[in-house]
């Protein structure tokens, strides 16, 4: 069951150029929350901007009852979001979409992330630890000063490899290049399961890596987004079986290898 | 205590706020936000004869109080309808009217016939105004023999109310709305979107694949009042005014404006539970103000100057 809700903010701060980390009261959403999921916000009181604004949900925080985004004041819904302090109320459509599926026989998850796609990996990385799951996080960056929750990802079971384009932290390069040099380790195929999140075009050049490593991939989709609910059919996207599937409702999470970028 | 119960082409509403097609789904995905048996009925989204995936993406762009869509009337076709999304609408307490399109006169009258033979169905809603496809939609609506012909084919499919929904795109509103009137139609709903574009000034893209879409949103209230007062002195055929309600304000403007009931459609993607607030609101102007029944604010603006 979904719910619209008025939620204080606990906490709200920057955590790199432009990013920002919120932290919401939401104890209600703690629970029924699943990694991969998203809630709508209003950003503004009134009609300008009109639509709500998805976030994918950061990370939950069992014993303040709190969940945490992390977004990027890039237009009028971020930077009017950005404003809000502690004490503040906002509106909150959630939680939406499908998660992440966790279920079936893995021991090890590869988790490939570009830019701020990385929002919904530290709720990923505590779902799976708490199924006594490793992780190997791959993060793509343009320069290490947007490596904004390094700290959030760190953890047991957890080994993390950076690339930035500016060659200022771990690989030069972008993360699908990275992935294409570790591959090798990943060789064997059997136990893994792969997690991909960030921008269309990372997750288009990932798509026939992902193909030749022999485990199966799921992706986590980025899409401007009106009802958020799978009514207006505005953020569809192509299926390899021309269908198109709404990326709120029936995404954001989908099988990569099922996606088809040609349209 | 006001009676906000109203009456459309034949058709009995328990108050005067639908939502607009396109903008509730099937009527069931919003189920969690509240009870539809709090509207006065629900429009489904658009069914035509065979499933349509609908125009490529961007399908969408947020616009000044607005928002431009073209999604091309995606919907799963009539026999999944009505056999997987109809059946979910049996528990809800509310008029169900379906929003039928098609290719051809024919082929409206063909949807017509097997939504309307469902019991649950309660109305027809033809749409000959949409401005995504290249065919059927806009084309027949714009047209006053062309939408005479549309109406008479879905008059002869059924004889549950029909309401013909009209489009804002014509030099003159008020003739379309006689043929309409003229070909049988119980009912007009008023308006569909009007056609808008927005260009990236940086990419020098359009910012919906299809380029032209359709303006929804407060941005177009204005124009639809305009349209709804036209229209008023036009047929006697009650009428249904949609375009950018937010605000219960807004439904009363309409209805001042010569509507007896409403619809709401944008304003679920910021709300979903906004058609109730509108419904609460209309209740406690009409009792602040001894209005004994809301459709007596039915063409009930004061046309002489002061």
């Amino acid at each position: 069951m979904t719910a619209s809700m008025t939620c204080k903010v606990a906490a709200h701060g920057q955590a790199g150029p432009g990013i920002f980390i919120l932290e919401l009261k939401a104890a209600a959403l703690v629970s029924a929350a699943g990694p991969g999921q998203f809630v709508h916000l209003k950003t503004a009181d009134g009609i300008d901007p009109l639509w709500r604004r998805p976030f994918s949900i950061h990370r939950v925080n069992r014993r303040r009852g709190t969940i945490l985004l992390s977004y990027r004041r890039i237009g009028r819904g971020t930077s009017l979001l950005a404003r809000r302090t502690a004490g503040d109320t906002i509106d909150l459509l959630g939680p939406l979409g499908r998660p992440f599926d966790l279920e079936g026989g893995f021991t090890t998850a590869v988790i490939a992330a570009g830019g701020l796609g990385a929002a919904p990996v530290p709720f990923l990385l505590d779902a799976l630890r708490r199924k006594g799951r490793k992780a190997v996080v791959l993060w793509g960056v343009r320069s290490k000063t947007e490596l904004y929750c390094l700290d959030a990802l760190r953890g047991r079971y957890t080994s993390i490899h950076i690339a930035t384009e500016d060659g200022t932290e771990g690989f030069r390069g972008r993360v699908t290049d990275l992935f294409g040099r570790l591959a090798s380790e990943f060789a064997s195929g059997s136990g893994f399961r792969g997690f991909a999140c960030g921008p269309m075009p990372m997750l288009k050049a990932l798509q026939p890596l992902a193909a030749a490593s022999g485990f199966p991939w799921q992706a986590s989709l980025e899409e401007r987004m009106a009802c958020g609910v799978g009514v207006c059919q505005g953020c569809v996207v192509r299926m390899k079986n021309r269908q198109y599937r709404t990326v709120c409702a029936d995404g954001p999470v989908f099988d990569l290898a099922e996606l088809d970028f040609h349209d | 205590m006001t009676d906000l119960s109203v009456r459309i082409g034949g058709l009995g509403l328990r108050n005067p706020v639908l939502t607009a097609s396109g903008t509730f789904g099937y009527g069931t995905e919003y189920a969690g936000y509240f009870d539809a048996g709090l509207l006065g009925g629900i429009v489904t989204k658009t069914v035509t004869l065979e499933p349509r995936e609908g125009n490529p993406m961007p399908r969408l762009a947020e616009t000044p109080a607005g928002m431009l869509n073209s999604i091309g009337l995606a919907n799963v076709g009539i026999e999944r309808f009505l056999s997987e999304k109809l059946p979910a609408l049996e528990g809800l307490d509310t008029r169900v009217v379906v929003n039928v399109a098609g290719n051809t006169a024919e082929e409206y009258a063909e949807v017509t016939s097997r939504a309307a033979g469902h019991p649950r169905v309660d109305a027809i809603e033809v749409n000959v105004s949409c401005p995504n496809v290249r065919h059927g939609g806009l084309a027949f609506g714009t047209n006053p023999s062309a939408t005479a012909e549309v109406t008479a084919a879905v008059r002869a499919a059924t004889s549950k109310p029909v309401i013909v929904k009209l489009t804002p795109n014509v030099t003159d509103i008020a003739e379309i709305a006689r043929a309409a009137e003229a070909a049988g139609a119980d009912a007009l709903s008023l308006i569909n979107t009007v056609l808008g574009m927005a260009i990236d000034i940086g990419t020098r893209r359009p910012l919906i694949a299809r380029r032209t879409a359709g303006l929804s949103g407060p941005a177009i209230k204005p124009i639809a009042i305009a349209k709804v007062y036209q229209v008023r002195q036009a047929v006697k055929l009650p009428l249904i005014g949609i375009g950018g309600i937010m605000r219960w304000q807004d439904a009363v403007e309409f209805l001042l404006a010569g509507a007896t009931a409403v619809q709401t459609g944008t304003l679920h993607f910021l709300e979903p539970d906004g058609p109730v607030r509108i419904v609460e609101g209309l209740r406690r102007y009409c009792e602040e103000r001894g209005i004994a029944s809301v459709s007596e604010l039915v063409g009930g603006m004061i046309e002489e100057s002061s």
